[in-house]
């Protein structure tokens, strides 16, 4: 965890209890119960904000190691592709010879070979 | 078939006496096997760090509904437009959890992908359609031949099934080195980037999610606190709710475990076919390379034969 962040929390947790004690006080009036209550929300919303910047920061550095093993899979995927095309090469030699044997053909029948 | 016999004996020296020379190795069953368990290792990988985070998100909104009990209503106050824009905020929250949450999902598909090109890098398709390939050359050579010998009178022999033969014995041969070696290298170059994304997965959960999971507990606890203390009695749907919250913080720090655990084995998964793929030079490592040898001799011997017929 991030140490700014982590002295950041633990300053609104120790808000959190404080406020919380306080407003748990039964001699409080509505008003004055209802704006602590709105203070402890602030504070958790101030806590979850922290968390999420703590989180993401952290989850970035996935994404950075995630972007390096795409870059190995990519190469992987250009050498898959070249495995297949030593078939494919073989394939077009056929073809070629193939091709040049119906010519061969053709011209022995009409007598220019 | 005593021809045959000399025919296969004189390609596998041949093959043999070239493989020595180059020093070339070919991938064996066992290494194949290795990258299919490697695989299957990387399938079972069931819990990513964002589904952790995401069950954080949703108990930590619950929490901000709870507090909100904390809250005396009265129709000349603007209470209620107050908790109204908490429970906004709430959502909003929970959305912004979920949408770092499925970004590091997203970019951990990468270790699915991975694994699946190295079983595609490993696969028999490469040498099988060899002998497509192979035996439309050795149809092709003959049919020119036999062109030639009627255009010019001449009776030279069809070489189109030796032709089959080497070429799907030297090429299958060419093939298995070649992804050989390229497992071997991209094994080794995955390795590290691996080894840090696992140990940046257990920082994630370890360091930002299971200390911040421990502190939604207390807060619970004070919701729940609240709840009680602003009520003087509490429906059994009440308490049932914020059991059913905890139940999910439970789940969410097993979650949190089973998240590390994969990270964890992954990379186990991933060190063994590493070291799978480290050329021994053993009697056992030796006959596998030979066994592996002899498949594609046979596989060019099958084609010679099945090209005869």
């Amino acid at each position: 965890m991030n140490t700014e962040i982590m002295n950041t929390l633990e300053l609104v947790r120790n808000a959190e209890k404080l406020v919380d004690k306080a407003r748990q006080n039964p001699d409080l009036t509505d008003n004055q119960r209802n704006i602590l209550n709105t203070l402890y929300a602030l504070l958790l919303d101030i806590d979850d904000r922290l968390v999420l910047e703590d989180i993401t920061s952290s989850l970035e550095r996935l994404q950075d190691d995630s972007n390096n093993l795409q870059t190995i899979s990519d190469q992987i995927k250009v050498e898959i592709s070249n495995l297949q095309n030593v078939a494919a090469v073989v394939d077009k030699v056929a073809n070629a010879v193939g091709t040049l044997a119906d010519i061969f053909a053709k011209a022995a029948s009409a007598g220019i070979v | 078939m005593r021809k045959t016999l000399f025919f296969k004996t004189q390609l596998v020296l041949v093959l043999l006496l070239g493989m020595s020379i180059t020093g070339c190795t070919v991938l064996t069953s066992s290494q194949v096997k290795e990258v299919k368990k490697f695989a299957d290792a990387a399938k079972g990988y069931g819990t990513l760090p964002g589904d952790v985070v995401m069950a954080y998100a949703e108990i930590s909104e619950e929490n901000k509904l709870l507090n909100l009990t904390g809250y005396v209503f009265h129709s000349d106050s603007d209470t209620a437009e107050t908790a109204l824009e908490e429970m906004k905020k709430a959502r909003e929250s929970r959305d912004d959890f979920n949408k770092a949450a499925n970004k590091a999902n997203d970019a951990l598909k990468i270790l699915d992908i991975y694994a699946e090109n190295l079983v595609t890098l490993t696969s028999d398709d490469y040498t099988n359609s060899l002998d497509e390939s192979a035996t439309a050359l050795g149809q092709s050579l003959d049919k020119t031949l036999t062109a030639y010998n009627n255009a010019y009178d001449k009776k030279l022999s069809m070489i189109g099934s030796t032709v089959t033969q080497v070429v799907r014995g030297v090429g299958g041969i060419y093939l298995r080195h070649k992804q050989t070696q390229l497992l071997k290298e991209y094994v080794d170059k995955a390795d590290p980037v691996i080894a840090e994304l696992c140990q940046d997965i257990e920082n994630v959960i370890s360091g930002n999610v299971t200390p911040n999971l421990e502190a939604l507990n207390n807060k619970l606890e004070t919701g729940f606190t609240t709840l009680a203390n602003n009520h003087s009695r509490l429906d059994l749907l009440n308490i049932e709710r914020v059991n059913v919250l905890f139940d999910k913080l439970d789940s969410a720090n097993s979650l949190a475990s089973a998240a590390v655990s994969s990270a964890q084995k992954y990379r186990k998964a991933h060190l063994a076919l590493k070291e799978a793929l480290v050329e021994k030079k053993d009697l056992k490592n030796e006959i596998a390379q030979i066994n592996s040898l002899v498949e594609e001799i046979n596989a060019a011997l099958k084609l010679k034969k099945k090209f005869q017929q």
